[in-house]
């Protein structure tokens, strides 16, 4: 890199200093640090405590569950929109699903709340029908509703953009060598669109396991997930220490999925980048 | 006479509303290396693709045997095909990507890991089993894609311009192979290229096609000595291609003389005439009382002999000889009868 790089790369590096590196120091520093400012592993020790890892395996558990659903959902999709012919069609389709994601994601999840609340649409329609009445919000279905809902685009997109890649010549070549439609797909169009799955399921898991929103929302007081313990900490506790602790294990254990991912993917990569 | 195995009737088929191949009929005999040869675009492809079953004709039959296959999908006919880019699968290595046709059959291990290595000695790529597709040259490439092709013993082996992606020197090599491989294998080859030398090299019969519509079929030797028309002359080989004019059969005049040639008058309606004469045909020497007269215009080495351009009155010839003519030299250019050949004009 030549000098003048170096200078212009100066705002991006001074950028980051601010808002990623100073961030993740305070972090650590709180985590390990007591309310008189001394270190201490205190915050962890009392992070590590049933009441908290029951929080934490379920926000792993119903990330796991919305992810499930959404590559189920969402592989489908994807699949079926890069298998339309015309590229005006294709586009189309696409903007559809990726089109909610243009709104804010506050007001998208109010308005389910309207859609599933007590007095809200379903209810009011069962209660004209003279149908019992249904209890939608405040539960985990309405948590596990609130992220497919909103990170299936997450989904959908990556899968599509590897599908839309794959030579068609493959497909035709595994027809030519007497593998019928769903052998194909299996055998061949399948496993070469992995590293889109891949990088849908992170896509979904990260904010799946970390939303406060959704679960505060939609979960009501009683389904606490790690992301609302960690937004209770700091701003309603005021307790930073903690705060800081349970998000530096939060974030450990998407760092772990991560790398386990990417292991994936890059044998994956490595056969990917042949023949292209 | 040979059974014939593939056969075409009326084959017609257009995209949206442009006939691309248009009401052509062909057989194709078992065992034989058959090559349609035409310019790009002149609907090759197609052709076999509708072989192949990736593309259904609009009209006409493919016969397999004497069995109509339209509507037979692609998986289910007994052909196989080598595709230009070879679509080796990427996720699989040389061994995965050979046996895959067999593991569809549920063929037992063994079997399948005794063919395989059967098939990659057959392309001469024994030991490669282990290899990562992608570390392969693409010559390399291309066998591991004829002996995937090969391993459900298919009747007919379709290969669309396999080697154009190779260099020079690698499809000289691998023009040899194809043909030490059809003739080891004893299996029926349809080939598709547009290059003249490899069809001539390669193939026992050749469709010449042009605009959707069969120009000429024969052996190499027929085609590139006996050409129908001023098309096939000039696709097919280097030509002088002249106007000439017939009175009566056996007899040609054109550039001011009169030649005895061996063709009958092809057309009773005019005596306009086009004739050919191939630049290997013609011998240069002294200028003579029945010669055609000129002067060397230019002199170029092409490995084996020299590409002379001879400028006569109204036309250059181009000729092919050994001797060595410097430029601006008179020189009198002398063929025999039957090295011209007569066409219907136009
Ligand atoms: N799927 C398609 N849709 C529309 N037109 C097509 C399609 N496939 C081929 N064509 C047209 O049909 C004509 C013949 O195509 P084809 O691929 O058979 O030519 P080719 O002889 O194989 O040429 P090349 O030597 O360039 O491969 C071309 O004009 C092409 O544009
Ligand atoms: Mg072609």
């Amino acid at each position: 890199m030549n000098k003048n790089m170096r200078v212009l790369g100066l705002p991006y590096v001074a950028w980051m200093l601010i808002f990623i590196c100073l961030p993740i120091v305070l972090l650590g520093v709180y985590s390990f640090t007591n309310n008189t400012g001394n270190f201490s592993l205190e915050n962890f020790k009392s992070f590590f405590t049933p009441i908290y890892i029951q929080i934490l395996l379920n926000s792993l558990y119903l990330a796991f569950i919305s992810t499930v659903i959404c590559f189920i959902l969402g592989y489908p999709v994807a699949y079926i929109i890069a298998k339309i012919p015309s590229e005006k069609t294709r586009n189309t389709f696409l903007l559809l699903f990726i089109l909610p994601m243009w709104m804010n994601f506050l007001l998208r999840t109010y308005s389910w709340m309207t859609l599933l609340g007590n007095n809200g649409l379903i209810n009011t329609l069962l209660q004209a029908l003279s149908l019992p009445q249904l209890n939608l919000l405040y539960n985990s279905g309405a948590v596990l509703l609130g992220m497919v809902y909103n990170f299936l685009p997450f989904m959908i997109y990556p899968i599509y953009s590897i599908l839309i890649k794959i030579d068609a010549n493959y497909a035709i070549a595994a027809g030519d060598l007497g593998a019928n439609p769903r052998q194909t797909f299996m055998k061949i169009t399948f496993p070469l669109s992995i590293p889109g799955v891949i990088t849908g399921i992170t896509m979904v898991f990260m904010p799946a396991v970390s939303t406060f929103v959704i679960p505060s929302l939609l979960g009501g007081g009683q389904n606490m997930l790690i992301g609302n313990l960690i937004e209770q900490q700091l701003m309603q506790a005021g307790n930073w220490h903690f705060g800081s602790a349970a998000s530096l294990i939060m974030m450990t254990i998407i760092l772990i999925a991560m790398q386990v991912m990417n292991r994936f993917d890059k044998t994956q990569q490595k056969n990917m980048e042949m023949l292209a | 006479m040979k059974k014939t195995i593939i056969e075409a009737r009326n084959l017609y088929k257009e995209f949206d509303k442009t006939a691309v191949v248009k009401h052509i009929n062909f057989t194709i005999a078992e065992n034989e290396f058959v090559t349609f040869l035409g310019p790009s675009g002149c609907g090759k492809t197609t052709i076999l693709r509708m072989i192949a079953g990736f593309e259904m004709p609009t009209s006409g039959e493919i016969f397999l045997y004497d069995k109509v296959i339209n509507d037979i999908p692609a998986y289910l006919r007994p052909l196989n095909t080598v595709f230009q880019n070879y679509a080796l699968f990427p996720h699989m290595n040389v061994f995965e990507n050979i046996a895959f046709p067999m593991r569809l059959k549920k063929q037992d291990k063994n079997s399948i890991g005794k063919k395989v290595a059967q098939l990659l000695d057959v392309v001469n790529l024994g030991g490669y089993e282990q290899r990562d597709v992608s570390s392969l040259s693409g010559g390399q490439q291309q066998r591991v894609a004829i002996a995937r092709a090969l391993a459900n013993d298919p009747k007919v082996l379709l290969l669309d311009e396999p080697l154009s992606a190779l260099d020079l020197k690698m499809r000289k090599e691998m023009q040899v192979e194809l043909k030490k491989i059809q003739q080891e294998i004893k299996k029926t080859f349809i080939y598709v290229t547009h290059d003249q030398e490899e069809a001539l090299t390669l193939s026992d019969k050749i469709i010449v096609l042009n605009h959707g519509q069969i120009q000429q079929s024969g052996t190499p030797t027929d085609i590139y000595n006996e050409p129908v028309n001023t098309f096939v002359a000039d696709f097919i080989g280097e030509s002088n291609i002249i106007d000439g004019s017939m009175t009566k059969d056996f007899e040609v005049e054109f550039l001011g003389k009169k030649f005895i040639c061996v063709d009958e008058k092809p057309d009773q309606q005019t005596n306009r005439v086009i004739v050919v004469i191939r630049p290997e045909d013609i011998e240069i020497g002294q200028r003579q009382e029945h010669t055609i007269n000129g002067v060397v215009t230019s002199i170029v080495f092409k490995g084996v002999h020299y590409e002379i351009m001879v400028q006569c009155n109204d036309y250059d010839f181009m000729v092919h000889t050994t001797d060595y003519h410097e430029i601006g030299k008179d020189v009198g250019l002398d063929f025999g009868p039957d090295d011209i050949h007569i066409m219907k004009a136009g």
